[in-house]
């Protein structure tokens, strides 16, 4: 082993998690080269630093009983549909006017609170997964990183995922409608593990991010266009698919509709 | 299960960890106002989005959320690309790491040291920060990053070695106590 290459991996040594062999290699190394070793020391004096004199930042007191104070109130929000509404049986007939107007009134102020909730978190949630799909798409081409498995070869790729993600993505070869496969690559939205098949259309990249929706989600807005992004989403099966590009939405719409088989 | 349950759970799942949140939040953003508000809104998201939550680390999956919903606060905050941006002409010393004469870094109280690891580019930032104050594995991590473990080890890599640079080189530039 060489001192670049042991460089690069003191990092992984020090914090455990170099595998087996490659660790093996770089202690053999260290303990013929002088120059590695000092760096090794000093690595290890400055992970000590971080951690001693670095502050990990604590919450101020009251802000778990805030978020507490939210998170019940969201739920509380969630619910207030399936609350009855407070039952009001007037004794005397000329209170039945003034009843029945308070309880109307009640009644479409809770139904207008519970649509106007619903319908912000469904924005919020829908914007967020929106963003993060086009972070993956961006990070897929600042990172250098856009495929794990370049081929464009759809027998290639489609077996590549498994063992990496619990379902089977469907791959298309749209290279004689101008769009050829790149790859493919296993990326992390919202957490969790999605398939991206990669495709090309003149000098634009679009990823086709694959995932199985959890149960009782809404139906993905079927085009948006965000920050110069556009983005096309359907359902195949009991998948999700979206494709991310800055190519032109027509084209787009084209692309899928072709992914789709129509 | 019922509302009141679906919350107790998710409490129990996620309040321990607030402080990891909090802490992350806090290194990204630099302001305690906002990391307070970032993490109040990221309770509020992993809570409506909690049934699509499938990974065995409550802990990534937490810590993702926060740190899309920092980045989002302080791409809101300045439009205009004026993050800051690692600048070798300020942030390299004139020695390398590697010169007998540059490393002395036992003499840097923690003050400074907090104040290189702030000055770090983001990527190196929230790498260092959740490798050595969290704790957290290269699995992890790549969960929180959505970047590949590989990518995550040459991040800390660079990231210690570009904090061990600017140490360094403040050592050479200012006069020893």
């Amino acid at each position: 082993m060489n001192c670049d290459r042991a460089k690069s991996l003191l990092s992984a040594h020090l914090d455990g998690e170099l595998d087996a062999v490659n660790d093996r290699d770089l202690q053999e190394h260290l303990r013929a080269c002088t120059a590695c070793q000092r760096e090794e020391d000093q690595l290890r004096v400055l992970q000590r630093m971080i951690r001693s004199d670095a502050p990990r930042h604590r919450a101020a007191e009251g802000l778990t009983a805030r978020v507490r104070t939210s998170l019940r109130n969201a739920a509380a929000n969630a619910e207030a549909p399936e609350k009855p509404l407070p039952q009001h049986a007037p004794e005397r007939r000329r209170w039945l006017w003034q009843w029945g107007f308070s309880a109307a009134a009640i009644a479409a102020a809770v139904v207008a609170a519970w649509i106007g909730s619903t319908v912000t978190a469904r924005r919020a949630a829908a914007d967020y997964e929106t963003e993060e799909l086009i972070s993956a798409h961006v990070r897929s081409l600042l990172a250098d990183h856009l495929t794990d498995v370049p081929s464009s070869d759809q027998h290639t790729v489609k077996p590549w995922f498994a063992g990496k993600v619990d379902f089977a993505p469907p791959v298309r070869d749209l290279s004689a409608q101008g769009f050829p496969l790149i790859g493919g690559r296993l990326d992390y939205v919202w957490g969790q593990a999605v398939a991206a098949l990669v495709f090309q259309r003149n000098k634009h990249v679009i990823n086709v991010f694959v995932w199985p929706p959890p149960a009782g989600t809404a139906a993905p807005e079927p085009t948006l266009t965000r920050r110069g992004y556009n983005m096309v989403a359907w359902k195949q099966g009991e998948l999700t698919l979206c494709a991310v590009s800055d190519l032109n939405l027509t084209e787009l719409q084209q692309f899928a509709g072709e992914y789709r088989g129509q | 299960m019922s509302g009141d349950e679906r919350t107790a759970r998710f409490e129990q799942a996620f309040l321990c960890h607030l402080d990891a949140a909090y802490n992350l939040a806090r290194w990204l953003t630099r302001s305690a106002q906002d990391a307070e508000d970032l993490v109040q809104k990221s309770f509020l998201r992993a809570f409506e989005h909690y049934d699509s939550f499938r990974g065995d680390s409550p802990r990534a999956w937490l810590l993702a959320i926060v740190r899309n919903a920092c980045y989002s606060h302080l791409r809101r905050r300045a439009p205009s690309g004026e993050t800051a941006e690692f600048d070798e002409r300020i942030h390299s010393p004139e020695t390398s790491a590697g010169d007998p004469e540059a490393v002395a870094l036992r003499e840097f109280d923690g003050k400074r040291l907090a104040e290189a690891l702030e000055d770090l580019p983001d990527e190196y930032r929230e790498a260092l920060v959740l490798r050595e104050l969290e704790e957290m594995s290269y699995k992890e991590i790549a969960a929180v990053l959505g970047i590949p473990i590989g990518t995550v080890m040459s991040r800390l890599n660079r990231g210690r070695d570009r904090l061990r640079a600017c140490l360094a080189g403040e050592a050479a530039k200012e006069p020893r106590r």
